[in-house]
Order: C-alpha cells, then structure tokens, then sequence
C-alpha cells in the first residue's frame, strides 16, 4: 500500500505549500483517481507517491518505506510505475522494445526475462508486433500504451498515471482506460489523475484537491449526487449525469447511479 | 468573403520511407460569423488541413482561397491567423504582452500593443495584471489563453484554432469557449478537435476527417440526422447526445437536441407529457 | 520553410547488415575509412563504390535513403570539385575557358577523385546508422570504452547520454520545424533585411525551442528516474551484445579486403 499521511509540499521559492496535508491511500487491486482544477497540486502528489519528490511536511510510505530514506527509493520505485501526460517526453527508447526493456534492464533482469516481459507488457497493452517501431512513428495513443508497457515490464505493485488520456482521441483514450482497468484486475494498485471525471466513474475510491488540500474524499456516487458542490471544487460533472439529475428532479423515476442513454430512454418511453 | 478549399490533398514525403496521403480532397467554406468544428481521430489530417487553410503548406493538389485571393498573395496577410496545438510552448519574449504583441508588430500595425491588450481582456486576462507577467510563469489555462490571445491580437477575419481545449480543467474550458463566440461576430472561426463535443450546441457546421478524406459535412442537425458515419470515423457523440437522439429513434416528439442538461431534461419530460 | 530530414536514421528492416553486432560494424567500416583514404586512384574508389553498393543492396534499406544525406552535401562536393578545377588566368592550357577563369583537367581530376571520396565516406559510413539502432550503438561504444572506465571514465552514462541525444533528434528537428511554422504565421519573416536582422528573426524560434528542450529534459529525467535508472550500475541488456562466428569472420575478412583495396589501388 501506499500511505500518503498529511502529506505536503512546497516548491523552493514558492509562497505556498504545492500540496498541503493530503493523506490517502493506494491499495492494491483499487483504482484510486484524482481530480482538481489546474495547478491544485495533483502531479505534485503524483511526484511524492514514487520519491520522485520527498515530502516537506508528513510522510510517504510505500509498502512501509518511507519515501525519505535514500537506501529504500530504488526499492521504492521498483515497485511504483509512473506515466506522465505527455507521451512524447517519457520515452528513452528508440524503439518500442528498447524503451519497454529499460526498465527491467536497469533491475538487472536477465536477458531471456528481460524478452517474455517485453512481449507480455506490450501484449497486455494492444502493441504485440510493434517491438521494432521507433516513437516518433507511433500516434498519440499508441506512445501512452507503449508508456503504459514500459512500467508494465517492471511488474510494478503500484502505477501512477499522471493525464494519461489528456492528449488522446476517443479511441486511444478508451485504449488506455483499457489497459488501467486490466492492471486493477490483476491486482495493480493504481492512481489516476485526469480532468474528466468520465473517465474514473467505476473508481473505487475519488479524491478532489484544490489549492493542495483535499477538499472532497469518497466515492464516485457520492461526489455526482451534488453538482453544485461539485462545480465549486473546479469539477464539471458530466452533462449525461447532470441530465439524469435534471430528469429526477422533474419526477421521473430512473435507476440508481448514471444509466446509459439506453436505461434513460427506457425509463422516459418504455416501449 | 470567404475562405475556400477546393479539393485540397497533400502528401508528406520528405523525412519517411513512404509518402504519407495525408489530405485527400477535402473541400470546404468558411465566412465571417461560422463556427466549423472539425473532428476527426489521431492522425486524420486535421492539423495538415490547418496549415493548408493557412497558407503554410502548399496543397499537392487543389487550391485555396482567402477572399478571393492566394494565401500567399499580398492582399491575404494577415487575413488567417492560427492557433496550433500546444500554443504555449511557443512563447518567447519577457512579457505576455510582448508576446501576444509580436504577431501584430509584425504585420505592421501601428497599435499593436493595444492589439494585445485588447486580446488579453477578450480571453479573460486582465491586461493591467497578466500584461507584464513572464508567459513562462503562468499555470496551465492562463498560459493556453495567453497563447490564443496571440492569434487574436492580429485581428485576422479567419481563425483556426487546433485543439484549443485539451488539457484544460472545467473553468479554462469554460473561457475559450466564451472567447470563441466573442471572435466569431467579426471573423469565422474554425476548431478542430477530437472532442468536438462542447462545441456542437454553438457550432454553423462539422466536417469529420477519416484518413484524410471527409467522411461528414454538413450541419449539427444533420449528424444528428444520421450519426452513422460520424462513428464509423472513430468519433463519438457525447452521451449526452446519444441520450436524445435515442429518444428519437423510440418515438419521442423531441424537437431539439442539445447539450444543456436543463433544457435537454424540459425538453424530453415535455415530450414525454405528450405520450398519453 | 523545412528543416531537413535526419540523415542516417536508422531504418527498421531485417538484413544480414543489421543482424551484425554494431562493433563489427564499427570496425569495418574504421577500416574502410582508412582504406578510402590509402586508395589514390580512381580503380580504388571504384572497388569501394562496388563494395558499398553491395552492403547497401544486402542491408534492403532504400538506396534513396542511404543517399539522401548526398544531397545535403551537395553545396560541399560542389566546393570541392571547382576549388579544384578553377584556375583563374591559367598559363597552361586549359579544357574551357570563360574570361579569366579556366577549367584544369588535372584539377578537374583532382576535384573529381575528392568529391566521389565524400560521397562513398558519407554512404559508406551511414550504413552503420541506417542499421544499427542507436541504442545497439551506444552499446558497442560502451563496450569499446570499457578499457577506459577502468581509469574512471563513466562510459555506461556517456553512452546512455548519447542514445538519449539520438533518440531526441527527429523529434528535436520536428520540434524546430513546428515553432518555425507557429511564428511564420504569426508573421514572422526569416528571409528579409541583412544579417543582423535575420539572426534576430530567429529569437522567436530558438527561444520556445531551447525552453521546450529543458521541459523535455526534465520530463525525461522523470521518467528515467522513476523507472529505476541509476546509471550503468546492474544494468543488464535486452540484447546483450555478442560476438557471434560470422562477425568475427565479416570482420577479420572483410577488413583485410577492404584495407587490401586501399593499398593496392
Ligand atoms: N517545478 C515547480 N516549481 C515551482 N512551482 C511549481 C513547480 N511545479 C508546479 N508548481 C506549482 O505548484 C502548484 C501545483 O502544481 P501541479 O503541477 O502539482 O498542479 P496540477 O494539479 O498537476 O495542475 P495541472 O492540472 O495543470 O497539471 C502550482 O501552483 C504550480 O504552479
Ligand atoms: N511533418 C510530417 N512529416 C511526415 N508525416 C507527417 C507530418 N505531420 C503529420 N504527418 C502524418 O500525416 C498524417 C496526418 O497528420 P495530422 O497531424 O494532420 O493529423 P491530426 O488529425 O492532426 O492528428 P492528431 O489528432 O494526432 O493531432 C498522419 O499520418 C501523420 O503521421
Ligand atoms: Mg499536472
Ligand atoms: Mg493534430
């Protein structure tokens, strides 16, 4: 697990504190997202959760090691994988394999290993058969995949993902809402920071930060039941949602949590 | 007045082993007062469409036309202004109004720093506060808008802005848009996007590119009429959307569709009512 | 505007050429660097002109590839030939002569033999970043360091700093091309007013460029520290390199060939 406790952090220079006393928890298997308006500090605790970034106040434990003790930080990143919003910038590789074994080559993995977690973490990301290609020949969505297997490769316990799906197409985004939910299924813990709260709407547990504090902790059904609130925390809950909200409030009876336009339809005008 | 593409196509081959067809015979028309969004997935042609539009690139073949003239020609500079992806890494001077000045200087005007400013309030920069910021110094959507404000300075009557809303939370969003329909009583405005979502309520029009091609033109009204081909483009439709024209398709009297949940929810309750 | 394309990118298809390890490689073509510049006849540099075009046609990589850093030379053979065949107010006679300038066939002999000696070097010496990925690169220099570490030098950092270097060329040259392209329409103009002033014209362009570069770089250095890189310390490889039978065969023969060629023509 990872244990953010009263986490926070202030930049050299800066007047205030970039996080300011969050604590929260990764747990393997959960998918744990995290939103906020730009600049509320979410790629900065994205930062402490792998020792990227120690803490300045409060503590970061991964697996019980505290992100500030120098001898545990390989350690620690060894078992928490990290992908940041821009695919482009994150990849050393100059081709797909290369960049998908660096990882593993720098734990010291053996050559034939190195190989099966290449193929499986590209396999596992809808990239089996682009082990040659090199970056700059791949589309937006397909370099954040080859990220994604790039952690993969490292069998990691935990993955950060920093905006995975902020520069994607429809088709690439729900690629790599794919391969999380995979992770999570097979026992990953993972951390999602995005804009779009239509994205982590089956999230086991949201978080909203603002100006560094958390300012809303529970649950996906909790956080859409006010869009008031919502609104004032810099999230805009998804118009389908707000509709559903609307309709209840107009008395027509609609299922529990979001329906599908279809459950919607079928509620409105049941044929 | 207007800008014209006719049968346009263009091919990338400098740099790859093989020719990429990156534009293929895309027509199009924009006058003073339209918003055209244009969708399309990954690597469709939107962004080389921009630079065909905007006279950056030569088209292989077709042609295009700024009231009535060549890009390239005299009378058309400074009649297209662009706004590509990622804007902000374009930054250069001390000051954003330096910056957002630079576009306007250059084509020669006299006023071109109440250009920026006047930019800079369109965009919901206070010109007193952020005109001597450093650009490098502001947050995500301060530095996007900054960015767009630099197109709009140069007072261009077409403006083609590449994904202007990517990456920007709830707020920034909300502020390009408004910025948009201000722009668009004076020039006509382009964006594409692989989420034209939030656009479709305000847009004159939509073109989906499909490998270059277009796979769609028409109005809002008539993808809706037919979303078939938007999604066999590897677009979708918000669901908000799909909710209505659902709606439809079962027989609801729904006149509009939009993407107000409050008036969607009036709208389809008061179909309801007419059931019985 | 375009920035040019890189030249000697490596070009990913399978051939007998890029299933060499790149020290073999490495060391072939040292030694038909050396033996370009033994060959002192036009018979030499014919060998080696056959020689390259064999490895070009064995490597499957589009001979328009392997030739396209020529044209980017081309103000340079250009240079070459006529600094070597232009004589101004020649004594001796000459092949053609406009006014005060005269062609010399020695010279234009010279010029000739010279020019075609760039061409093969840069042809010849491409074919080893056309297919070998810089990555495998890095490696064989590493490898070929390794006696120096010995002595302290960090050859395992020198070589990672070197893929990175190589990894981000296309994507540095598309960057440059992009923030050209941004201010251009933005007005900007990079062919007008004397020197002073087009130099000028480029602060627009190298600044963002410089500024994303360090963004980049920070990024970069994120997501290599976060995927456990700690220099060449227990780092193991994905393709370790090995030299096989058949490379220490291309290398001990071929190299005895291709000096041969040199000496004796
Ligand atoms: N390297 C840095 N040096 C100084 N201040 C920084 C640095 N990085 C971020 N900040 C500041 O810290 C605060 C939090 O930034 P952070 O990047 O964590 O926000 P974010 O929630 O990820 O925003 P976004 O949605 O735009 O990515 C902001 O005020 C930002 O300006
Ligand atoms: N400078 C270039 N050189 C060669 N090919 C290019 C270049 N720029 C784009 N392409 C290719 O042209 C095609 C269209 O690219 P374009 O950038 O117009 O797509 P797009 O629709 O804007 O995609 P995205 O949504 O990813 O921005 C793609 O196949 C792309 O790989
Ligand atoms: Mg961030
Ligand atoms: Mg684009």
């Amino acid at each position: 697990m990872i244990v953010f406790e009263q986490a926070g952090f202030v930049y050299p220079g800066a007047s205030a504190p970039a996080v300011d006393g969050v604590s929260v928890e990764v747990e393997p298997g959960r998918l744990l997202a995290l939103l906020g308006a730009n600049g509320s500090g979410k790629s900065t605790l994205a930062r402490l959760g792998n020792a990227l970034l120690v803490p300045s106040t409060g503590t970061v434990l991964v697996d019980g090691m505290d992100t500030r003790d120098e001898d545990a930080v390989w350690d620690i990143r060894s078992r928490v994988g990290f992908i940041q919003q821009n695919p482009e910038n994150q990849i050393v590789g100059t081709i797909a394999e290369e960049d998908v074994a660096f990882g593993p080559e720098n734990l010291g993995v053996a050559a034939h290993e190195i190989r099966i977690r290449v193929d499986e973490a590209l396999e596992a990301v809808g990239l089996a058969g682009f082990q040659r290609r090199e970056p700059h020949m791949l589309s937006g969505g397909q370099k954040q995949r080859l990220a994604i297997a790039g952690a993969l490769a490292m069998r990691p316990s935990y993955l950060i993902a920093d905006e995975p799906t902020a520069m994607l197409d429809p088709v690439g985004r729900a690629d790599v809402l794919r391969s999380l939910r995979h992770l999570r299924s097979v026992g990953v813990g993972v951390m999602h920071i995005t804009h779009h709260l239509e994205d982590v709407l089956d999230a086991d547990r949201i978080i909203v930060l603002s100006l560094g504090r958390t300012v809303f902790d529970g649950t996906p059904a909790e956080l859409v039941v006010d869009p008031g609130r919502a609104l004032s925390m810099g999230i805009e809950l998804p118009a389908e949602i707000l509709l559903a909200h609307e309709l209840r409030r107009h008395g027509v009876r609609l299922p529990d949590g979001h329906p599908a336009p279809e459950d919607l339809v079928e509620a409105l005008w049941p044929l | 007045m207007a800008l014209v593409a006719d049968n346009v196509s263009y091919a990338y081959e400098e740099g790859r082993p093989f020719g990429v067809d990156a534009v293929r015979g895309v027509g199009l028309t924009l006058e003073v007062g339209d918003l055209l969004v244009v969708a399309g997935t990954t690597g469709s042609g939107k962004s080389t469409l921009l630079r065909l539009l905007a006279g950056l690139l030569e088209p292989s073949t077709g042609s295009v036309v700024v009231d009535g003239v060549s890009p390239g020609h005299r009378d058309a500079r400074g009649a297209v202004a662009i706004v590509f992806q990622d804007p902000e890494t374009q930054f250069f001077a001390e000051t954003l109004r330096i910056d957002v000045a630079f576009g306007p200087r250059n084509l020669g005007h006299a006023d071109a720093e109440s250009a920026a400013d006047r930019a800079l309030s369109e965009v919901g920069l206070d010109p007193s506060v952020y005109g001597s910021r450093s650009p490098f110094s502001l947050s995500g959507g301060e530095a996007r808008r900054g960015a767009i404000a630099g197109a709009l300075a140069m007072g261009a009557r077409y403006l083609l802005l590449d994904e202007p809303t990517a990456g920007l939370d709830a707020a920034g969003r909300a502020s390009i848009r408004g910025a948009l329909e201000v722009e668009r009583q004076r020039s006509g405005v382009i964006v594409v996007t692989h989420d034209p979502g939030e656009f479709l309520d305000s847009a004159s029009g939509i073109i989906a590119l499909d490998e270059g091609r277009v796979a769609l033109s028409g109005s809002v009204g008539e993808l809706y009429a037919d979303p078939s081909v938007y999604e066999r483009a590897g677009l979708e439709l918000p669901p908000i959307v799909r909710t209505q024209l659902l709606a439809r398709a079962s027989g609801m009297p729904l006149e509009q569709v939009t993407l107000d949940p409050g008036r969607a929810a009036a709208a389809l309750v008061a179909a309801r009512g007419m059931r019985s | 505007m375009r920035v040019p394309s890189t030249f000697g990118q490596y070009v990913p298809v399978d051939s007998p050429v890029h299933s060499l390890d790149a020290r073999t490689k490495i060391g072939v073509i040292a030694l038909f660097t050396l033996g370009l510049f033994l060959a002192d006849g036009f018979a030499g540099l014919g060998g080696y002109a056959v020689v390259v075009a064999v490895v070009l046609w064995a490597s499957h990589v589009p001979p328009r590839i392997a030739l396209r850093g020529v044209r980017a030379l081309g103000v340079l053979l250009l240079f070459t030939l006529l600094a070597h065949a232009l004589r101004w107010q020649p004594a001796t006679v000459t092949l053609l002569r406009v006014g005060p300038i005269g062609v010399d066939p020695e010279g234009l002999r010279t010029g000739v033999f010279f020019a075609m000696r760039i061409v093969l070097l840069m042809v010849g010496t491409s074919l080893l970043t056309l297919t070998t990925t810089p990555v495998q690169l890095t490696d064989a220099l590493e490898s070929l360091m390794r006696p120096a570490s010995a002595l302290g030098v960090p050859s395992g950092e020198i070589a990672m700093m070197l893929t990175i270097a190589l990894r981000f060329i296309p994507t540095t040259a598309q960057e440059a091309e992009r923030v050209i392209i941004a201010q251009t329409a933005r007005g900007a103009r990079f062919d007008e007013g004397g020197l002073v002033t087009r130099v000028r014209a480029y602060v627009p362009v190298l600044v963002p460029l410089f500024v994303n570069l360090f963004r980049r770089a920070e990024d970069l250095a994120l997501a290599m520290d976060s995927r456990c890189y700690r220099g060449g310390r227990g780092r193991t490889r994905l393709h370790a390199a090995i030299m096989t039978p058949r490379d220490w065969l291309v290398l001990l023969l071929g190299g005895a060939a291709l000096l041969a060629i040199g000496i004796t023509f």
